[in-house]
């Protein structure tokens, strides 16, 4: 065992409270888009295609769907890793996104089953006016090691 | 502009059970590239000599990502767009870096009047096992000329 502690404590399900919240802004960028349609393949003219998107409903390009839902993970991280493995994700899409939005997440505990090692988050994300974007929950299996 | 084309999806030629593949190597590049976009940066897809400490032995690719493939597969099956409604994913096995991950997305359900179309989605790795599985609710919309939106 080394003097120098370079290792977090695992969190366990007892050890993060019920109700602790953690937060997570970020602006969404043009070069998010174009990386995430890269990484996933996923390249809906919705998201890529300025002049299809403005004739659609939306008018501009949104961010795909699951470019938002991606940035509920960082609370969820800081709530329960290291020693959690998400097994479940789910969200409800209120409205579109669009480049240049900062959306803003809010995680918190909302759920401790002891028995079963399982911590369930919520996750809310909002625009910079303040309207829910996007709203889903996170189940976290406290079980690593 | 009047050149663009796409290919749109006729609501009343799908039927339950039709299914588009999307496969791609999620290299660690593309891990790497995800954790700056997302700003998820957990030890578990990150930092080789904490993840090898745990159950998983390795760095696994963020599951998120591995969902986010099961929209590449959603857009072949309904094209121009969708407007998303919910979806939900459950993680079944670790995703390792260099595997190649299948998604499948297949009709379960169509609402032709509301435009709605129910699919469930799932991912396979290079051994045919599932790692992942989901519902996602979708709407098709398209340009303006072809519907009121």
């Amino acid at each position: 065992m080394s003097i120098l502690q370079l290792q977090e404590k695992e969190k366990t399900v007892e050890s993060v409270p019920f109700g602790a919240k953690a937060y997570f802004s970020k602006t969404i960028t043009e070069g998010d888009v174009a990386l995430f349609a890269g990484i996933v393949g996923d390249f809906a003219p919705l998201s890529v295609n300025q002049e299809f998107a403005e004739k659609t409903q939306f008018h501009n390009r949104v961010v795909p769907n699951m470019l938002i839902a991606t940035l509920t993970w960082p609370v969820s991280t800081e709530l329960v890793s290291p020693g959690a493995v998400t097994i479940t994700q789910e969200g409800k899409f209120f409205r579109p996104a669009y480049v240049g939005d900062t959306i803003t997440v809010v995680g918190e505990v909302t759920e401790k089953i002891i028995e079963k090692k399982i911590i369930i988050v919520r996750t809310t994300c909002y625009n910079q006016n303040d309207e829910i974007v996007m709203d889903g929950s996170a189940v976290e299996l406290m079980r690593v090691r | 502009m009047s050149k663009m084309v796409f290919r749109k999806t006729r609501l009343e030629e799908l039927k339950p059970g039709d299914f588009k593949l999307f496969a791609k190597t999620l290299s660690d590049t593309d891990a790497m590239l995800y954790a700056g976009v997302s700003g998820e940066m957990s030890p578990l897809y990150l930092n080789e000599s904490f993840a090898a400490k745990t159950e998983l032995k390795s760095r696994t690719v963020p599951p998120m990502l591995v969902a986010g493939l099961a929209g590449g597969a959603i857009y072949r099956l309904l094209s121009p767009a969708v407007k998303t409604e919910s979806r939900t994913f459950r993680f079944l096995r670790p995703v390792y870096t260099g595997d190649t991950v299948t998604a499948r997305a297949e009709i379960k359900e169509v609402d032709c009047a509301a435009g709605q179309v129910e699919l469930v989605v799932s991912c396979y790795n290079q051994y045919e096992e599932k790692v992942m599985e989901g519902i996602c609710r979708e709407v098709l919309i398209s340009e303006n000329e072809e519907s009121e939106g």
